[in-house]
């Protein structure tokens, strides 16, 4: 039996395609944009119900009231004395510590000594602008080379 | 409150509510003091560095691996630094892409570059410690293979150790470039809010978790001192890190020191970083908890506290989660009966406070970057989504720390870099 519905898009002419199918690109485009907005947007919402369900309706800020008005900030404003009085302290009796270290420019004796690697060669490396680095098996430098 | 369970059960949830409500405002406090204070004193912004008498030699080092797509404007923008006397190292760690091609043309167009090739892959800690035998300088400026280093940056690095003989390292401020995806939005929040923010309190109580290998930099004689870079470690910036200020050496953080970077904007990408870093928090704990018994270390006990109670309250969290589930299915005891894990009045007040800190830290950071406090809007994620994945990644992680074998050598994985 031939079918009531007539839904014919190819039978379109021209320009009734053009617009239809721009409006489609424009409305997913649109859609592919807004979707995550909007999802956040009802995050937001759902973040929005539950402050009022639980702070405003069954007045949850009663019992936060109860607990902060006095020991939160009792217990924030010691955490922070604490520290910073752990913290300046540390830095003051440090000071003898921390002298022990020495002045600028690690000389390059230091540096052999620690890779194994001459002074010589060390100073002909730093001058190299291009080289290849080999290695064994443990890390250690075994040869330098200019590709 | 609890006052329905167990005492000691009591006592646990009262944990899991307290510990992020009261660190919250910790570092909120922290970092505003910090920005008061420290942010005002040169009341400069970071295109405009105070003027230095003396500008003291730098080299910039960049380890690569498989870097052939970001290298060529990593190493641009080494070169355009608004710096007197600097040279830049490139060290090609084994790529079998072409990022040693690459570097080898740069290095013959740019006078100020030198290029290390590593014949086979070492790791990343290997490739920073073969440049730091090659460097000339005495200080050692760090960036990643794919991080964009502002022009100023060495500047208002480099003026911290004119400043002090006790400066062994400064962290700078890393901002985040990829920003197409909803994970990328999210982690723009997250780096001023968590990480920044975090920075800031810690400086105020004297000792930094951890300064970002993704920019940094060295006095090398302090590197020397503590055996330069592990490399068995799988995040080698947190350990340095430890044994630097664990041998009395002073980390800054200087947040005029911009750098932008690339993160991962896959779930998948995600997961593997924050494993990584969960993983390497551990390993750091696991090697060093003796050291901090001792008294020569006690500056550092406050960031340990506040690791190990982070490490605690994320298992509490993944328990809670799984009594929860479980007692769907079969029937518990009553004192340990999980009514909810819907957030009732304290759940919906720890998240109004990490909101609030959201918002503190955005207004911190917009100082250095325009229409940050934009990113608000996404930051609603951050409390339902992303403390899931950081305690599931810290329940993941910290295990594999505590039972990996020793003296591994970590080697390179190329992470996910996001849409661009």
């Amino acid at each position: 039996m031939k079918s009531l519905i007539i839904d014919r898009p190819s039978k379109r002419s021209l320009q009734q395609k053009y617009i239809d199918n721009s409006l489609k690109v424009i409305m997913l485009l649109g859609w592919l944009y807004l979707a995550l907005p909007a999802l956040t947007f009802g995050i937001w919402y759902i973040a929005y119900t539950f402050f009022n369900q639980h702070l405003i309706l069954l007045e949850g800020y009663k019992e936060y009231k109860t607990i902060t008005s006095y020991w939160y900030l009792i217990i924030i404003a010691n955490m922070l004395v604490v520290t910073f009085a752990w913290s300046k302290g540390n830095k003051y009796f440090s000071k003898k510590e921390a002298s022990v270290h020495a002045d600028t420019c690690l000389p390059v004796r230091e540096s052999s000594e620690f890779f194994h690697v001459a002074e010589e060669d060390i100073l002909r490396y730093r001058k190299m602008k291009k080289m290849t680095v080999f290695y064994d098996e443990v890390g250690s430098i075994v040869r330098v080379a200019t590709p | 409150m609890f006052t329905e369970y167990h005492p000691i059960i009591g006592a646990i949830l009262s944990f899991a509510f307290y510990y992020p409500f009261f660190m919250a405002f910790f570092w909120m406090i922290g970092g505003l003091y910090y920005r008061c204070h420290w942010e005002n004193i040169t009341g400069r912004r970071p295109d405009n560095p105070p003027v230095m008498d003396y500008e003291p030699p730098v080299s910039l080092l960049v380890p690569c691996h498989n870097e052939g797509g970001n290298v060529r404007d990593t190493i641009d923008f080494l070169l355009a630094q608004e710096y007197s006397d600097f040279e830049v190292i490139a060290i090609n760690d084994g790529s079998t892409d072409n990022t040693g091609d690459i570097l080898d043309e740069l290095c013959d167009t740019h006078e100020k570059l030198r290029v290390i090739h590593l014949a086979s892959n070492q790791g990343k800690a290997m490739a920073l410690n073969s440049a730091a035998l090659m460097a000339n300088a005495e200080y050692l400026l760090c960036v990643d293979g794919d991080a964009l280093l502002d022009p100023h940056a060495t500047r208002w690095i480099t003026r911290h150790f004119m400043q002090s003989q006790e400066v062994g390292a400064v962290t700078g401020n890393p901002r985040i470039r990829n920003r197409t995806s909803l994970l990328g939005k999210i982690q723009v929040g997250e780096f001023s809010s968590i990480i920044g923010m975090i920075k800031r309190a810690q400086r105020i109580y004297g000792r930094i978790f951890t300064a970002s290998g993704v920019i940094v930099a060295f006095r090398k004689t302090a590197l020397h001192q503590i055996g330069y870079w592990s490399n068995d470690m799988i995040t080698e910036d947190i350990d340095v890190s430890w044994r630097l200020q664990l041998d009395n050496w002073q980390i800054r953080y200087e947040p005029n020191a911009l750098c932008w970077i690339l993160m991962p904007e896959t779930f998948r990408g995600l997961w593997k970083q924050r494993i990584r870093w969960a993983q390497g928090g551990a390993e750091v704990m696991r090697r060093y908890f003796r050291h901090l018994f001792k008294f020569q270390s006690r500056a550092m006990w406050p960031i340990f506290y506040e690791y190990l109670l982070s490490v605690f309250w994320s298992f509490l969290m993944a328990a809670i989660l799984f009594i929860w589930i479980v007692e769907q299915f079969i029937t518990v005891p009553d004192s340990i009966f999980i009514h909810s894990i819907l957030p009732g009045w304290s759940g919906v007040l720890i998240i109004l406070t990490a909101l609030l800190q959201f918002v503190v830290s955005l207004i911190i950071d917009s100082r250095y970057e325009k229409d940050l406090l934009k990113y608000y809007f996404w930051m609603i994620w951050y409390p339902m989504f992303y403390w899931m994945i950081n305690t599931a990644t810290m329940v993941a992680g910290a295990p594999r720390a505590l039972f990996k074998k020793q003296g591994q050598r970590a080697i390179w994985k190329s992470p996910d870099r996001g849409i661009r």
